[in-house]
């Protein structure tokens, strides 16, 4: 046996921690799935505060920042229940087959691992894809300019959020091996709907 | 004591356990110098498999310690051969 890197291990051993539980594609679909929530209830806290004409942007990032851990807490509260109690069934399920009792053993670490892994993932995934709508109003604070208008703040975090659709619709279309152009336009879609509805409801 | 030369084990297999690692992590106790996992059967979680181990004098606690670990079950020990060589058949 070639002797790797304890890193490289870790990495070989999740990875065959995912096949035994057969997680890899649950933690791809709802990487997506969770970043997408994310960057849409951020796109609405950035609508609201644009329609509503804030330009304390202090007011922006703090409400954006509480709103990106709601979403963050939310999606590793709701996965690691909702998935440690799936893969407890799944093992109860396995030892009866087996007639035998899996604590201690591979199937039982890799399902584990699994929940964990799914918690952070769709923890951090929301948590990431909100905050990145933050970062034009942080620059703006943290480097003022007499050049740049408050509209134009918020058109760059709109813009970025329409970059982080295009980078999931095409991550998307990479795991369907479908058109990632068409993928990213579907995910776009959401993002220009939302807008729309919240312009409407606000008479805008 | 004398040695085991071979052992014909029936065990059960999770269906998610790849039976390829299983014989290798087998082929990899010290004492044992060839491993065979024969799958008979596949039901809806579990298949059932005939694993045979050859070796010079095999340690049954590792292979047991190694078929424990990894979530297989051994349902009995279908055939054991010891002494100083193996009779044929």
């Amino acid at each position: 046996m070639v002797s790797l890197s304890p890193i490289k291990k870790q990495i070989k051993n999740i990875r065959k921690y995912l096949r035994i539980s057969e997680g890899g594609g649950l933690l791809r679909r709802y990487f997506v799935m969770n970043a997408f929530d994310g960057v849409l209830t951020m796109v609405g806290v950035v609508m609201g505060a644009y329609v509503a004409g804030v330009t304390d942007f202090a007011l922006v990032i703090a409400i954006g920042i509480a709103t990106s851990v709601a979403v963050g807490v939310s999606g590793l509260w709701g996965a690691f229940l909702t998935e440690a109690a799936e893969r407890r069934g799944e093992l109860k399920s396995m030892e009866k087959s087996l007639h035998r009792e899996l604590k201690g053993t591979e199937i039982e670490e890799a399902f584990r691992v699994t929940t964990y892994l799914t918690a952070v993932v769709f923890g951090l995934s929301p948590f990431i894809a909100a905050i990145t709508l933050l970062l034009p109003f942080g620059a703006y604070m943290a480097f003022p300019t007499e050049e740049a208008t408050a509209q134009e703040v918020y058109l760059a975090s709109f813009a970025l959020a329409g970059v982080v659709f295009v980078l999931l619709g095409i991550y998307l279309g990479r795991i369907s091996r479908e058109s990632m152009v068409l993928s990213a336009l579907k995910l776009l879609l959401a993002g220009v709907v939302c807008v729309i509805i919240i312009m409407l409801l606000s008479g805008g | 004591m004398s040695a085991i030369l071979r052992v014909v084990l029936d065990a059960l297999l999770p269906l998610k356990l790849s039976e390829v690692e299983i014989a290798k992590k087998l082929a990899d106790v010290a004492s044992v110098s060839a491993a065979d996992v024969n799958i008979k059967e596949m039901e809806k979680k579990v298949q059932t498999a005939k694993i045979t181990l050859e070796g010079e004098d095999i340690n049954m606690d590792d292979v047991m310690l190694v078929l424990d670990s990894s979530g297989v079950s051994v349902k009995n020990i279908d055939r054991v051969s010891t002494g100083k060589r193996l009779i044929s058949g």
